[in-house]
């Protein structure tokens, strides 16, 4: 068993060691955060009164009560089954079992060695349970948020991400499903102009359990998203929706590697992006179904639309297929601007230009809002979205309007 | 809305399509266009509505006697104009009563209550007979053919322009879907008075209405013109008509 110390000292030995982006196809398409490090604040009172602020704006403008609120400076927890610990008091047993390994993944050393808390989530069979994080950065913080879901357990997790300092924000997620359970998390970056953003995500469902990922980017300077997940158990079903919103000169490396591990698994992800301004965004699927994943389904879908002729995406989906019968693996990319047949016709209704192509976009993106499981937060998410559309402006929490009117339901199996 | 096309000559993909067009729609009139594959009736719908590859390179469209050549496709919708669109687009994301009510604001169209917004919804899908799940979804997204072609004509009779070019209402629909879209069309224009134009390459939808005006177009023109009776004419002779 690992003691603390040891655990650290590996980690810093794997960031200095390990490459930004193993992946030998991506090894173009990266971003490097630049990452420093804070002690405590000194000023930690004022820190905390400012959080506190923050979190009770947060609190009316989205109409979501949290459950914790946790920043570089301080933590508080409203409710009893969010347990914030800080890494130092962690069992040893959890950093030996611990699901994102400092080996794989050069920011996920960087979160193991750094994170000030950890936010513990424990769900248990019965009725679901569901938990709103607020996450602030006040300088540079790192924090994990682990979960995990027992048997049959039913959980919804919901993290917004803000930011009222300079710095990088790493949020690293860890997820263990257990059979039969259903994990669904919602994660929303909006960090300011002067936060980089790291956003981690590991995840493992065992047999016939289901995680639902979905995160959306709009704010910080430079972000980059790392998730591994895994369909471990038979008949696990995993599914990743990415979108992220870039203006001005934004940049986004969002990653997901899904392995298909077992049979009759599901492995889905749904990546998109709307870029302006000079805006840049890598959308880099990965899908490995292994021999002995007989009858399983992976997709990777990656879609951008082009506001400016000096936006760019690399859309990169790839595979890897070692089990080819009785498999049903497919991907797909495509970036465009906005459809001219489809502006047309939404002004042939009436619509003025301008109008018919926030419509299109806002529909573009809706289209991965409506994977957020919880209603309010898909709200805040569109909201800021809207607001960035019409002013550019984010990294701000908007006041929430848009009240459901926008959403469209999906055609059964279409996910 | 009196909606006259005047020696209309367009452009479309490089190629002269319309060639010296002339057609008048009063109010209240039903007139069918039909006419061979690639003689201009889709291009005649488009320019109506103003689609930015048709180009006017000579001749006028006038509504209520002011040129539209110019203008915008919104503008056209907010004079009164309708295109059902041979090929609706598929808009994911874009919820259809989020997409109506929008619609019906940049028409300025005056604003009721959200109830009696979406028992009107309901009930032109009632009649319809379309599925009622289909209105919680995005715009004509997964679809069928048909399930399209009705939703463009639930936006027709919620948007209550005063004339409707109907392109091909009746394609990829079974037979008694195009009764039912028949009966549609037919009870719009009684509770609107508004005109239509519709475009098609079969009789049956005609079966089950009562045009007052039939037009064949033959190489961007309009070629011969009559009542019902030319129908038949056309049902036997083809468009040749006896050349």
């Amino acid at each position: 068993m690992v003691s603390y110390k040891q655990f650290v000292e590996e980690a810093m030995r794997s960031y200095s060691s390990l490459p930004t982006e193993p992946n030998d196809l991506y090894k173009k398409y990266y971003i490097d955060i630049p990452i420093t490090v804070d002690g405590d604040h000194a000023d930690a009172q004022k820190h905390a009164a400012a959080v506190e602020a923050m979190a009770s704006s947060m609190e009316q403008r989205t109409m979501i009560k949290f459950d914790a609120i946790v920043s570089d400076c301080c933590a508080k927890s409203i409710n009893p089954s969010v347990r914030i610990v800080r890494p130092q008091q962690l069992d040893p047993v959890l950093l030996d079992n611990k699901l994102f390994k400092s080996s794989e993944d050069k920011l996920a050393a960087f979160s193991n060695a750094n994170s000030k808390y950890f936010v513990m989530i424990d769900a248990v069979g019965g009725k679901p349970v569901k938990f709103n994080l607020l996450l602030i950065n006040e300088g540079n913080f790192s924090v994990q948020v682990v979960v995990n879901a027992a048997e049959n357990s039913k959980v919804g997790i919901v993290e917004i991400c803000a930011s009222s300092g300079k710095g990088t924000m790493a949020v690293l997620n860890e997820i263990s499903a257990k059979q039969g359970a259903e994990v669904e998390l919602d994660v929303l970056h909006n960090e300011n102009e002067g936060t980089d953003v790291a956003s981690l995500c590991k995840a493992v469902a065992a047999e016939k359990s289901k995680v639902r990922v979905s995160l959306v980017f709009t704010g910080g300077r430079l972000t980059r998203s790392k998730n591994i997940i895994d369909a471990s158990g038979i008949g696990s079903e995993v599914d990743v929706s990415e979108i992220a919103f870039g203006s001005a000169e934004q940049k986004f490396d969002l990653g997901t590697s899904m392995t298909n591990t077992t049979a009759m698994s599901t492995a889905r992800l749904e990546s998109g992006t709307v870029l302006d301004g000079k805006a840049q965004c890598m959308l880099k699927g990965y899908a490995k179904v292994p021999k002995g994943a007989k009858g399983c389904l992976s997709r990777i879908t990656e879609r951008g639309i082009l506001l400016s002729k000096d936006a760019h995406v690399d859309a990169l989906p790839d595979m890897s297929i070692d089990y080819s019968n009785e498999v049903k693996a497919t991907h797909s990319a495509a970036t465009a601007p906005i459809d001219k047949e489809a502006l047309f016709y939404l002004m042939s209704r009436g619509l003025e230009e301008e109008k018919a192509r926030r419509v299109f976009i806002t529909a573009f993106m809706a289209r991965y809002l409506s994977n957020m499981k919880d209603g309010l937060a898909s709200e805040v998410a569109m909201s800021i979205m809207l607001e960035k559309l019409e002013r550019g402006t984010f990294g701000v929490m908007p006041d929430v309007t848009t009240r459901g009117v926008w959403m469209a339901s999906r055609p059964e199996g279409s996910r | 809305m009196i909606l006259e096309i005047k020696d209309l000559h367009v452009d479309a993909e490089q190629k002269n399509v319309l060639k010296g067009l002339n057609l008048r729609i009063g109010q209240g009139e039903l007139h069918v266009l039909m006419g061979p594959n690639g003689s201009g009736k889709t291009t005649l719908a488009k320019t109506i509505m103003g689609h930015p590859q048709t180009k006017i390179t000579g001749g006028s469209i006038l509504v209520d006697g002011e040129s539209i050549n110019d203008m915008p496709p919104n503008e056209r919708a907010k004079r009164g104009i309708f295109l059902e669109f041979q090929n609706p687009v598929e808009i994911e994301g874009l919820g259809i009563v989020n997409f109506l009510n929008t619609a019906r604001g940049a028409l300025g169209k005056e604003k009721i209550g959200y109830r009696e917004f979406m028992n009107e919804i309901k009930q032109n899908a009632q009649t319809l007979r379309m599925r009622e799940d289909l209105i919680g979804r995005s715009l004509n997204y997964g679809f069928s053919g048909g399930e399209k072609k009705k939703m463009e004509i639930l936006q027709m009779a919620m948007l209550k322009p005063k004339l409707a070019v109907l392109d091909e209402p009746d394609s990829g629909l079974d037979i008694d879907a195009v009764r039912v879209v028949a009966e549609n069309i037919n009870d719009f224009m009684k509770r609107t008075g508004a005109g239509v134009l519709l475009i098609t390459h079969y009789s049956r939808i005609l079966s089950y209405m009562k045009p007052q005006f039939v037009h064949v177009i033959s190489d961007g023109r309009i070629v011969r013109e009559g009542g019902v009776q030319l129908l038949e004419q056309i049902e036997k002779e083809g468009y040749k008509l006896g050349e």
